[in-house]
């Protein structure tokens, strides 16, 4: 029960995160739309590697931290919207920032959060 | 303008419900025996389709500023007439155009960015493909990467397009 609650939670903050970075990025920056949700998912990345890498597997860094909070800070619907318009209007340049900067940013940076995580939280720490 | 707070709620109760469901059905998958990298696809891939859906039922219907991005995808010719998606709709006073727009930003909060954006995950494929990496699962890190994009896109492409035959763009 304390799983699920920490999950739900966790899944409240990293949504609402997420919808307020986008937010944020609308309003301070002239970037693409899409921009928004790649912040969110580069820095979920990052978090979820840090998480993954600590020591500690109790239910506070696995269910709130790891499923709730960096799963919803997280999204892939909406960049798989965002990969959809891009094709669609044919905007190629934007299409290989958008896939690149995704996939090349936030692959590594899960490796990084992780090398960061087992330093920090890590058995031996 | 700040972010309506109501908005907020919004997004942060579909959160918490798309994050259970995600994780409901890890827990399934993990019973089942499915590898955890599957079922994170399986969840991406019906989020998607459930997006494209969604995203063409809740524009369409409520949308009344013209500035609809379903105007940047296939399904625009269908939407040609509907006033207020595509092309602004001047018979619309201005107190029913912001009720309008606070309405779609409730209800997308909740739906899209919440709980589709909460079901679905970035974090968590990125973590499985550096996983499936890290223990010479080479092929499956290549598969995960290549069917999570090619089939998310789709997903969205077909659920555009269920929503294009199966909802009628009325108006009252």
């Amino acid at each position: 029960m304390l799983e699920l609650g920490l999950v739900a939670f966790g899944g409240a903050l990293g949504a609402a995160l997420r919808y307020v970075i986008g937010l944020l990025q609308v309003r301070l920056s002239d970037w693409p739309g899409w921009t928004g949700v790649l912040i969110a998912n580069l820095i979920g990345s990052l978090l979820i590697g840090l998480a993954a890498g600590s020591a500690d597997g109790g239910p506070w860094t696995h269910a709130f931290l790891m499923v709730g909070l960096c799963g919803a800070l997280t999204t892939f619907s909406a960049l798989a919207l965002d990969l959809t318009v891009l094709i669609w209007i044919g905007a190629w340049r934007q299409l290989g920032w958008c896939l690149g900067l995704s996939l090349a940013g936030g692959i590594p940076l899960v490796v990084l959060g992780q090398a960061l995580g087992q330093i920090w939280f890590g058995a031996a720490a | 303008m700040s972010p309506p707070l109501s908005t907020v709620a919004a997004v942060a109760i579909g959160g918490s419900i798309g994050a259970l469901l995600r994780h409901g059905t890890e827990r399934l998958a993990a019973e089942a025996g499915t590898p955890g990298w599957i079922a994170i696809l399986l969840v991406n891939v019906v989020g998607c389709a459930a997006m494209g859906f969604s995203f063409f039922w809740l524009e369409s219907r409520l949308r009344r500023d013209g500035g609809s991005r379903l105007g940047h995808l296939h399904v625009r010719h269908h939407l040609r007439g509907t006033r207020g998606v595509l092309e602004e709709d001047p018979t619309i006073p201005p107190p029913e155009l912001a009720r309008a727009q606070r309405q779609l930003a409730i209800r997308s909060g909740l739906l899209l960015t919440g709980l589709l954006g909460g079901l679905t995950t970035f974090s968590s494929f990125g973590l499985d493909v550096v996983t499936l990496a890290e223990t010479g699962q080479f092929a499956q890190a290549g598969l995960d990467i290549v069917l999570s994009l090619g089939l998310g896109v789709m997903g969205i492409l077909v659920g555009l397009e269920l929503g294009r035959r199966f909802l009628r763009p009325s108006r009252s």
